[in-house]
């Protein structure tokens, strides 16, 4: 069985478990639970959202959506392995936690273990043009401190379209290593 | 109205590492409270500094470079430029971002009010300035600089930035995992024309996001050519991934 994973990483609310469902063709096994602590929305996810994209009969790729809070770490451990790719969704208007970012590519060390990743950057269909380039700076000088050369994308994890747009990324780059 | 220009380091983070961590706040800020203190600047960030140019009435650039002094994610904080002005080198009341100030047209104005101040810098304090400025070094790159060279992303641009996002992206595939010939990107046509590969090539190099190598030895004798890239023989969960996004 050629399985292979793609890891898509985020803090609450980035889209994580919106994109699993719009990738996956089958109805994903969801984690979430009511909140106990005011976090903006009344569901998050406190373990892996899953989904699967059946490509052969011996080949499927699978989708995890992990929390990107290092107190959730064992569930790093669980998803990097196998890696197809690694997607960081980081979203506009939050103010990353880039100490967080920072242990999560210590983590998976794209760079080292030849990890294609790419940086999603959700809910920011009506952003600030200059913020956004800010944001986009602040993520590109951590990605640059790791050695990582992964392209920071729009992202909108309700959009088939831009769900398959990045899924083509990951497959283009995977295909020039 | 007075022009304060200045520079700073960025804070470490607890594993020492220089984060512009804020940037994105300070702009939000910035364009929402600028405007009503009829502030207009630009502002910048680049290996672990940034840059900020404020313009406007003397009492709100006092307040806002107060703030600045006593704001911990500014270290080292240089203040280059200080002094009375009767016009505006920025029309707007807002802060801009850019990644390589001088190359921004708006930019060349503040350049040209101040050219006597920035003349007058040692060779350390150019140093400091140049990721940002480029005080009289003539860093033009030499025609055919890039023939024979290969080519390897730091990090990839602001997509949102450019004109022609697919052809970027395009062309940031290939220099994203290997060194990639520079010839073989001509010889490919996807790009454009010798000139149009040469100019995006330089834009990237000047963004600091680029490395240029020379060719292993071996290669030397010959130029790599388009051929010379390796068909790599897809494997078969590309194919198979290509075939389910309806692509093979």
């Amino acid at each position: 069985m050629d399985y292979q994973k793609l890891a898509i990483i985020g803090e609450v609310g980035a889209g994580k478990t919106r994109l699993v469902k719009t990738l996956s063709e089958i109805s994903p096994l969801e984690t979430e639970a009511k909140s106990s602590i005011d976090i903006g929305k009344e569901y998050t996810t406190v373990g892996i959202d899953y989904g699967r994209i059946t490509l052969a009969d011996d080949m499927a790729l699978g989708i995890y959506g992990v929390p990107g809070q290092e107190r959730y770490s064992f569930l790093w451990e669980f998803v990097n392995s196998s890696l197809w790719g690694l997607l960081i969704l980081i979203k506009y208007g939050d103010t990353p936690d880039y100490n967080n970012l920072d242990k999560l590519l210590t983590f998976f060390a794209p760079e080292k273990n030849q990890t294609t990743c790419i940086v999603g950057v959700t809910h920011c269909e009506d952003a600030d043009p200059a913020s956004l380039a800010a944001l986009g700076q602040e993520v590109r000088a951590v990605l640059m401190h790791h050695n990582v050369v992964a392209p920071i994308i729009n992202a909108d994890p309700r959009s088939r379209e831009s769900a398959i747009g990045l899924l083509q990324l990951f497959n283009t780059l995977n295909n020039e290593q | 109205m007075k022009c304060i220009a200045y520079v700073s380091r960025t804070t470490a983070n607890e594993r020492g590492i220089n984060l512009p961590a804020g940037l994105s706040n300070i702009v939000q800020i910035s364009r929402k409270r600028n405007p009503a203190a009829q502030i207009s600047g630009v502002l910048s960030y680049r290996r672990g500094q940034y840059v900020q140019v404020l313009e406007g009435p003397a009492i709100e650039i006092d307040n806002l470079m107060k703030k600045v002094l006593a704001d911990p994610r500014h270290n080292d904080i240089w203040v280059f430029v200080d002094k009375k002005v009767t016009k505006r080198s920025f029309d707007n009341w807002r802060v801009s971002i850019f990644d390589f100030i001088d190359q921004g047209p708006i930019f060349k104005t503040f350049i040209e009010d101040h050219q006597q101040t920035l003349d007058a810098f040692t060779f350390e304090q150019k140093a400091r300035l140049q990721d940002f400025i480029n005080l009289g070094n003539n860093n033009a790159v030499a025609t055919h600089y890039y023939d024979g060279k290969y080519l390897k992303l730091l990090a990839w641009p602001d997509l949102n930035r450019t004109s022609q996002p697919q052809l970027i992206m395009n062309l940031c595939v290939k220099l994203t995992k290997n060194p990639y010939p520079f010839d073989s990107l001509v010889a490919s046509d996807e790009f454009g024309t010798y000139d149009q590969v040469t100019d995006i090539i330089k834009d990237f190099e000047s963004l600091g996001i680029l490395t240029v190598t020379e060719p292993a030895p071996s290669a030397v004798s010959e130029p790599a050519k388009p051929q010379d890239i390796p068909a790599k023989k897809p494997s078969r969960f590309y194919g198979a991934i290509k075939r389910f996004l309806g692509m093979g």
